[in-house]
């Protein structure tokens, strides 16, 4: 049988999740609902057979599109998994969100997603992180190593990275901080949905034209996610679709188009 | 594996200010594989800056680097053409 691209990255992948639970006591993969991270997903089963080794961790803001959540409980009865759920409650109690008018896109996604993946990870002490983001979705990530280590605020440094040559990775960590993994940083978005295809993985139908002739193509919260113009009905249409299409994968995440370096800001200080 | 006979790596290093980052700019906008918006994105930041645009600040993606006119660390970008897959890795 040829060994194709997706084969090469596969193998990756699983080979990257693997060295990672090999060293992390205490790790867990976080798991959005979207494509990508359900991908991931789908590795990490075929990389330890079947069986998930560590808890998939959601950080719920609340405002996650309703069938994500519906989505979502089904797979963890259906493939067995661990699930740990992630909300700032504190800040949702006050009602400080942008929803609410009371922050911007990019306070709301810094207090909702990311001080509330610190306070699961200071809560659990995780050491490694398994997450699902991709070099080709956005400039900054385009930086990013397999293995990222974060200081003790979970900030990331990017003029100070260690470098990775020949499969050698850096997964020393001092205590409070952690390692972020990424074992999809080489798939782009249309080897993401090669994979989804070929691997016939149950993605949540949000992807998909409902016959408005609008589908989401990247997923967040319903404030602040828009779907693009798109008549896709089906994982084969949106492959054709990504080949011949110039438009960025995150043109639908307002978040991001707040500022010249809303996104870098966010990531800087620790979000996925 | 096939695939690395397939998709191409390439590297590009140079002396500082010897036009790395314009050569990968320039390539990107004449082939026409810049996403949409990006190229008049960048002009109203160059505007905005009151600075003139460079090619060089397509690839920027910190602010410092914008500040700077420099590259910090390195970025892997995909380039593709009718016949194959490229990955352009650029270091500062």
């Amino acid at each position: 049988m040829q060994h194709d691209h997706l084969d090469a990255l596969e193998s990756e992948s699983i080979f990257i999740m693997r060295e990672a639970f090999a060293k992390f006591d205490n790790m867990a993969m976080l798991w959005s609902i979207g494509k990508d991270s359900t991908a991931l997903l789908w590795l990490a089963r075929k990389a330890f057979f079947g069986h998930v080794p560590f808890p998939l961790v959601h950080i719920d803001t609340s405002y996650k599109i309703q069938s994500m959540i519906e989505y979502r409980d089904r797979l963890v009865r259906e493939w067995n998994l661990q699930l740990v759920v992630g909300m700032n409650t504190p800040v949702l109690e006050a009602g400080n969100t942008y929803p609410n008018g009371r922050a911007t896109r990019v306070e709301c996604c810094g207090m909702l997603k990311k001080d509330g993946l610190q306070q699961v990870i200071e809560h659990y002490g995780y050491t490694g992180i398994i997450v699902g983001v991709r070099r080709d979705e956005d400039p900054t990530r385009a930086k990013e190593r397999y293995f990222s280590p974060r200081n003790a605020n979970m900030e990331w440094n990017a003029s100070d990275q260690p470098p990775e040559f020949w499969n050698q990775f850096k997964t020393d960590f001092a205590p409070g901080t952690h390692i972020r993994i990424h074992p999809l940083l080489h798939w782009t978005e249309l080897n993401v949905w090669e994979y989804i295809e070929r691997e016939k993985i149950p993605v949540i139908p949000l992807y998909f034209d409902d016959g408005t002739g609008h589908r989401y193509r990247s997923l967040g919260c319903a404030p602040c996610t828009f779907p693009i113009q798109s008549t896709a009905r089906t994982v084969a249409e949106i492959v054709a679709e990504l080949k011949a299409t110039k438009v960025p994968e995150r043109a639908g995440r307002a978040q991001d188009q707040e500022s010249e370096d809303a996104f870098e800001k966010l990531r800087r200080d620790g979000y996925m | 594996m096939a695939y690395a006979r397939n998709q191409l790596r390439l590297v590009v290093v140079g002396h500082v200010d010897h036009g790395k980052s314009t050569l990968i700019g320039r390539l990107f906008y004449d082939t026409g594989s810049l996403p949409e918006g990006k190229y008049e994105q960048l002009v109203a930041i160059a505007q905005r800056r009151g600075i003139p645009f460079e090619f060089a600040n397509l690839m920027d993606a910190l602010q410092a680097e914008r500040d700077q006119n420099i590259t910090i660390d390195t970025s892997q970008i995909w380039f593709r053409t009718a016949k194959r897959e490229y990955v352009i890795i650029y270091a500062r």
